[in-house]
């Protein structure tokens, strides 16, 4: 005969009168088997599961439920303590109130009381009929998944790799790299990102533990912590890369020019139908853009299929679904820049660019070979004004939260304008300076005391052509005076945004996301690499506006979480 | 022998002058291509066979061409101690007697076309006999060459070693200076100080661009690049030109000596000359003279002893007178298609196999060696302002004295016309004269008195172009002339661009249409239309030019277009769709001499009646105008209202 | 760097950049029929015509070969050049009546019927075919054959070149659709008007 302990956690501040003290632990004591029930305090800390475990003792108590404000913080804490009493797992049942408390506001108080009473009896009943096997999760697959190869998702594969354990690494273009492989320099050290970022493509390709599927998007997933089973559609790039050698010819000889998506559509230097996004590829396999190559467009040319010596083309290559079992994931999916139309048609002009293209425009391996050049018609710009929370910070056309990084690549990007065009003229519209790591608030008076960047407090109102410049109007708050710039390039700050797919995945991983779209956190505050599901983890961009620095630490910690599952006692999946 | 000191070359000199006067009678036939068209080649069978059977001491050779290919075959006897007499118009026939009046020293003055000064001269010897036992007064009453009209105006220049020298022996060419200005040149000069007197001179290209020859050797020179080439352009295509031609045939060792020049002041070890196929005895003779120039050591590796190295390749040419435009002459050097490129990059930038190339015209080069002795002071007081030197022209056509003239730039065409030319033969009337062939136009009889010069041409709508100079009388239709000329391009045409390869037919489709009297009222306007066409878009000078011919003869003789196009009329009576042969029955004695030489059997009639010409079956072929003795037939064109 | 003028607007090109390259990376529009970006420049067709104005001299030269120039001003859409390109695409109209890419051209140029007699070939002889067989594929099958008007594009005797790796490139560049895939061969104009003395298709 089992003798049940119920416990149900109060304090005025969290639970408050969303229990009817009294009547509850009457109505809970008639239930069959239950032993013992009481309301406690602070069970979630010291002095309160030792009482706990004091009455477990004295009531010979072999089953408890455990009802508590926020279990996906205080149940490991108490699940310990229950251990210490000697309770085996499967005689423990932790009932999460949060969902009740709906805090704030409330529900209807018959409701939340009717509600929680039938949460502690579901416990109680399914206690009644718990044996240790249906406790027991099925052996952990040892496998991880990693969703998005930028420098997160690259950090995340690299350390569980390296740990011993097989990383399927999932990468939605035809190579790893992600954003940071598009900048020039990277603040606050001005490292050349290919520089420093290659090398570690370059490991991840050649890890006999890393197997990257490019080209690729997950499709589905089922299964729980420890044996998802995810479907991965490859999408057809008309080339059999088993086959190809990576020797570019196809791409030399393609005749099909188009403009280069990896580029950022500049006017500079255009792609071919077939190609590799750069030189630095990993891997380093060519995709057909069937939008525009000749084949499907016309049915005439097959040149790349002919020149091929490996005879890797194949045009009636389909999408292929292959079935992987995982024991973790970690989406790692990264961000995009909100488009620039989203503020206005204006933003439509081809010498008003965002960040990202002005990175390809100064980026020395770029379209321009680094210099300096405008889209409209390739000359210097001699003025350029840079805008910052462009899209952020604005609930009206663009999102409320800050982008974080932006107050700091647009401090850069304006260094680095003035390194170059020595005497061209860079302002920047700003309205507060956010450079809070380590050396950026350094970094960023280097622009102003070094290299004379204007910085004008105050917010930009109008942007519109003036022939061959732009007139930029906005305010400089210091001074209160309205200022008119006419320049000859614009450098939007863009909002950052969860990349598109990013949306998609979380509803298939059975996720939760914040309103925006970015991957939500079990905890913001304690567990900001888990997401609502267990098992899943998250890290860099997908998770809200990061720099390098944290999308790559944050990598480094969704992976030990990711080996802490993998090791030989977890105790991960026990947080349920 | 290799020449490698003043001492060699000057007893090479020696050994020359004893070749040009032997010290016994020397016969020179002129055996260039002209001569040899006339019968030159016979007449030396004959006059070797009767010097033989004379069994005389004569020493038989040949020259070049004398320029006054009227008269030939041109044949000089020359006796020692006496002046050279020429003699015009040869037959094999004369030889036997020729021969004999040497041992009888009769001489059958009118066989003779004119004499040089003797050495010494016999002047001032009226009256007296010589030694030989001509009467010295007869020698002085016979015109020297100089002095006739067809010569008096004349400058020698590129062409003053043809018909005096053996152009296969290049002890001649040095006796009479040559290879003197490549020492020089090798030896006092530096390349830098070459291109500064060829500058100075003023010489322009002759080959019809007139663009300033020491301009184009020093952009040459400073362009980066080896090796560098410098290239004869002998593929002299215009149809009636022919000055190269006898420029190689008669002194071939003048061009290789200016190349030679020209290839130190550039910095070049490599040439080629690229002769038009069609030209067989002018490529024999420049390979003779390489050969003879390579064993002198003047060709070849290091040149008299100076370390220079040039050496030179014969390219012959396929039959195409786009292969003239010197990218598509340097295309087929390299063995491709003659086509040419757009010239954006200068070959002198870029050119043969992508290297800085020199490419200048068979008479430019010739004039080298004389400025480089001679000065550019010399050179630059010939000519005008701007055209400096002189111009060889190939005077055809509708003219008394057919032949190649060497006259200065800035003579007025009429001097050219009627003195050297001798005017319109038959009693005709001038109509216009044609300069710088199918690039070229038409000069009518009211701006003859402009002067030959590159600006004055251009001007008037024509071109000096490569020297050739087609003169018209009242006889020619000038329409006609246009579709000859735009018939001779469409063949020429390489096609590679579209205002030419079109354009050209489509024009000549309607002129053709309109000498058929099929003429419409836009025609005039389409041909103006594609004639900006082709000037503004055409790939080389063959294109953009092509339209001259029309748009000149549109200038100066509308009236005849419009003839063709509003009355169905050829004023000239040329265009056989629009006249008919007529006999006037007033001048017809009844001979049936037309009847019988009418290939159609279209005239009928009986003896001493007059007759009548079939028009249905007439093919205006002429041959009843010919047999005519009462000039009673002639050709009409009264149109249609 | 090299700065040039096209139309008015200021532009800045990389040294060794064409005219009409400067133009159509920064939108302004010059029509061309032979030239192709990803081969060499023929020059041929000469509908790249524009007005350059160096040195106070103004002239006419194709954009496609012409290389950008420091201080180069140039007109895309001058009197003159206006008028070149109708000049030649009534020619080529003329030639190839048939063509789609000609028929617009001739329209948005205001061409009616040319006014000249029909004489008409398929082919415009741009080049295209013979530059992608030897600079694409490298196999050097096709060149040009003749010379002027008669001028065609075919392989050595009118054979069907038998190292054709029938890549299509010949008939993907084709502007005027006469070079046609068959089964997934290119069949070419020589091979459907066979004259006496060819070879067999």
């Amino acid at each position: 005969m089992s003798r049940t302990g119920v416990f149900i956690c109060y304090c005025e501040m969290k639970v408050g009168d969303a229990i009817d003290r009294d009547g509850l632990v009457q109505t809970v004591r008639e239930w069959p088997d239950v032993g013992y029930a009481s309301i406690g305090e602070d069970m979630c800390l010291d002095p309160g599961l030792a009482g706990l475990r004091r009455i477990i003792a004295a009531e010979k108590i072999d089953a408890v439920v455990v009802a508590t404000c926020t279990s996906a913080i205080h149940a490991a804490a108490i699940r310990a303590a229950l251990t210490l009493s000697g309770l085996e797992p499967h005689r423990i049942r932790i009932v999460d109130l949060e969902t009740h408390l709906s805090w704030p506001p409330r529900a209807n108080l018959e409701t939340t009381r009717s509600g929680i009473i039938e949460s502690i009896r579901q416990a109680v009943d399914g206690l009644r009929t718990a044996t240790p096997e249906t406790r027991t999760a099925p052996p952990i697959v040892k496998r991880a998944l990693v969703i998005g190869g930028g420098i997160a998702g690259i950090q995340t594969s690299l350390d569980i790799a390296d740990a011993g354990y097989e990383v399927l690494l999932v990468e939605k273009t035809s190579s790893i790299g992600g954003h940071m492989l598009q900048y020039a320099e990277v603040f606050p050290t001005l490292d050349c990102p290919q520089c420093i970022g290659t090398p570690k493509m370059v490991e991840v390709g050649q890890h006999a533990k890393i197997k990257i599927l490019a080209c690729s998007e997950v499709e589905s997933v089922s299964g729980s912590v420890g044996d998802f089973t995810v479907t991965i559609r490859r999408k057809a790039t008309y080339v059999d890369w088993a086959k190809c050698n990576g020797c570019g010819i196809c791409q030399q000889k393609c005749l099909t020019p188009v403009p280069s998506e990896y580029n950022r559509r500049l006017p500079f230097a255009q792609t071919r139908a077939i190609s590799t996004p750069f030189a630095q590829a990993v891997p380093n396999k060519p995709v057909i853009n069937r939008d525009v190559c000749g084949h499907f467009t016309t049915e005439l040319c097959q040149v790349c299929a002919k020149i091929c010596p490996l005879g890797a083309i194949d045009f009636e290559q389909q999408d292929t679904l292959t079935e992987e079992k995982v024991g973790a994931i970690v989406v790692a999916a990264g961000f995009d820049l909100m488009p620039k139309s989203k503020i206005g048609e204006f933003a439509k002009d081809p010498d008003i660019v965002d960040g990202i293209d002005f990175e390809r425009i100064l980026c020395p391996s770029g379209p321009t070979a680094g210099v300096i050049r405008r889209p409209s018609d390739g000359r210097e710009p001699r003025e350029v004004v840079f805008v910052s929370c462009a899209g952020s910070r604005d609930p009206e056309l663009g999102v409320p939260y800050c982008s974080r990084v932006c107050c700091m690549y647009l401090a850069k990007q304006a260094l680095l304008y003035k390194h170059v065009v020595h005497d061209g003229q860079a302002y920047l519209f700003y309205m507060d300076q956010r450079t809070t790591g380590k050396g950026y608030e350094e970094f960023a008076k280097r622009a102003v005391e070094e290299y004379g960047v204007v910085y004008l407090r105050g917010r930009v109102s109008k942007i519109f052509r003036d022939g061959d410049q732009l007139m930029v109007q906005g305010v400089d708050t210091l001074s209160g005076a309205k200022v008119e710039i006419p320049c000859d390039l614009v450098v939007l700050g863009m909002a950052m945004v969860p990349s598109e797919e990013a949306k998609g995945l979380a509803r298939k991983l059975g996720i939760a996301t914040n309103e925006h779209g970015f991957i939500a956190e079990a905890h913001p505050k304690l567990r900001p690499l888990e997401t609502t599901a267990p098992g899943i983890f998250v890290a860099g961009t997908a998770q809200g506006p990061r720099d390098i620095p944290d999308s790559v630490a944050m990598g480094s910690g969704a992976a030990s979480m990711v080996m802490e599952l993998f090791s030989e006692s977890p105790q991960t999946r026990l947080r349920l | 022998m290799k020449i490698t000191s003043e001492k060699d070359l000057q007893s090479v000199r020696e050994e020359g002058l004893k070749s040009l006067c032997p010290g016994k009678t020397k016969i020179s036939v002129g055996m260039a291509t002209c001569g040899l068209a006339t019968g030159a080649g016979k007449v030396w069978d004959a006059l070797s066979g009767e010097i033989e059977k004379a069994g005389l001491e004569i020493e038989l050779n040949q020259t070049g061409c004398m320029g006054f290919c009227q008269e030939e075959p041109i044949v000089s006897v020359h006796e020692p101690g006496k002046p050279r007499i020429f003699y015009k118009k040869m037959t094999p026939e004369k030889a036997g007697e020729l021969i004999a009046g040497l041992t009888d020293h009769t001489l059958k003055t009118d066989w003779i076309l004119g004499r040089d000064e003797a050495e010494p001269s016999s002047e001032g010897d009226a009256g007296k006999r010589d030694d030989t036992g001509h009467p010295s007064a007869v020698l002085a009453e016979i015109p020297l060459c100089r002095d006739l009209a067809f010569y008096r105006k004349q400058q020698k220049i590129a062409l003053h070693n043809c018909g005096y020298i053996d152009p296969g022996n290049i002890v001649e060419y040095i006796a009479l200076g040559g290879y003197s200005a490549l020492c020089k040149a090798l030896r006092e000069m530096t390349p830098v100080k070459i291109i500064d007197e060829i500058k100075r001179s003023g010489l322009r290209g002759r080959g019809g661009a007139g663009f300033p020859t020491g301009t184009k050797w020093e952009s040459c020179r400073r362009a980066p690049g080896t090796p560098k080439y410098v290239i004869c352009n002998a593929d002299e295509g215009d149809p009636g030109a022919y000055m190269d031609r006898s420029v190689l045939e008669g002194d071939p060792h003048s061009v290789l000596e200016g190349m030679i020049i020209g290839a130190y002041a550039i910095g070049s070890h490599q040439g080629y000359v690229y002769v038009r196929n069609e030209y067989p005895l002018a490529i024999k003779r420049m390979r003779k003279a390489i050969e003879q120039a390579e064993a002198y050591g003047l060709l070849g590796e290091n040149i008299l002893g100076s370390g220079f190295t040039f050496k030179l390749k014969i390219n012959r040419g396929g039959g195409a007178f786009v292969c003239g435009e010197s990218t598509a002459l340097m295309a087929s050097l390299e063995g491709r298609v003659g086509e040419p490129r757009a010239k954006y990059i200068r070959s002198v930038a870029r050119g043969l196999w992508d290297r800085p190339s020199n490419l200048n015209n068979v008479e430019t080069w010739a004039n080298v060696p004389l400025i480089i002795n001679q000065g550019a002071d010399w050179f630059a007081a010939i000519g005008t302002g701007k055209s400096k030197g002189t111009k060889i022209f190939s005077l055809v056509g509708k003219i008394s004295n057919t032949g190649l003239v060497e006259v200065p730039m800035g003579m007025p065409l009429r001097e050219i016309i009627y003195d050297i030319g001798g005017g319109i033969p038959g009693g005709k009337k001038f109509k216009a004269v044609q300069t710088g062939g199918p690039s070229g136009g038409c000069i009518p009889a009211e701006l003859l008195d402009l002067p030959v010069d590159y600006e004055a041409l251009a001007k008037a709508g024509s071109m000096m172009g490569s020297g050739g100079m087609i003169v018209m009388d009242e006889d020619t239709c000038m329409v006609d002339v246009a579709k000859y000329f735009l018939d001779f391009l469409e063949g020429e045409s390489c096609g590679k661009c579209v205002p030419c390869r079109e354009g050209v037919r489509r024009a000549r489709q309607i002129l053709v249409r309109i000498t058929e009297g099929k003429g419409r009222e836009e025609d005039i306007e389409v041909l103006q239309d594609l004639a900006l066409t082709l000037q503004d878009g055409a790939l080389c000078a063959l294109g953009s030019s092509a339209a001259n011919p029309v748009l000149s003869t549109l200038r100066y003789f509308r009236d005849e277009y419009v003839a063709h196009i509003k009355h169905g009329r050829c004023p000239a009576r040329v265009c056989k769709a629009l006249i008919r042969y007529a006999i006037d029955p007033e001048a017809c004695k009844g001979c049936t001499r037309c009847i019988k030489a009418c290939p159609q059997a279209a005239i009928t009639g009986e003896v001493k009646q007059p007759h009548v010409i079939d028009e249905g079956k007439c093919i205006k072929c002429g041959a009843c105008i010919e047999a005519c003795k009462f000039g009673a037939i002639e050709k009409l064109s009264e149109g249609v209202q | 760097m090299i700065n040039l003028t096209i139309d008015g607007k200021k532009l800045q090109v990389t040294d060794g950049a064409t005219i009409l390259e400067a133009a159509r990376m920064f939108g302004i529009d010059i029509p061309t029929l032979c030239y192709h970006p990803t081969l060499s420049a023929h020059g041929s067709c000469r509908l790249c015509s524009v007005e350059i104005v160096q040195r106070g001299w103004s002239r006419i030269v194709i954009s496609c070969l012409y290389p950008a120039e420091e201080g180069l001003e140039v007109k895309t859409r001058s009197p003159r050049v206006l008028r070149l390109r109708r000049g030649i695409v009534e020619l080529l109209l003329a030639r190839c009546p048939s063509s789609e890419r000609i028929q617009v051209l001739a329209r948005q140029l205001g061409i009616g019927k040319p006014r000249f007699e029909p004489d008409e070939r398929e082919c415009i002889l741009c080049g295209l075919c013979v530059r992608v067989c030897h600079e694409t594929s490298e196999k050097k099958l096709l060149n040009f054959v003749g010379r002027g008007f008669e001028k065609e594009v075919a392989a050595p005797f009118y054979e069907t070149p038998q190292e054709c790796i029938a890549c299509g490139g010949c008939a993907y560049v084709c502007p005027t659709g006469t070079i046609r895939m068959v089964d997934g061969k290119p069949e070419f104009l020589w091979q459907r008007a066979k004259k006496p003395g060819q070879g067999e298709a």
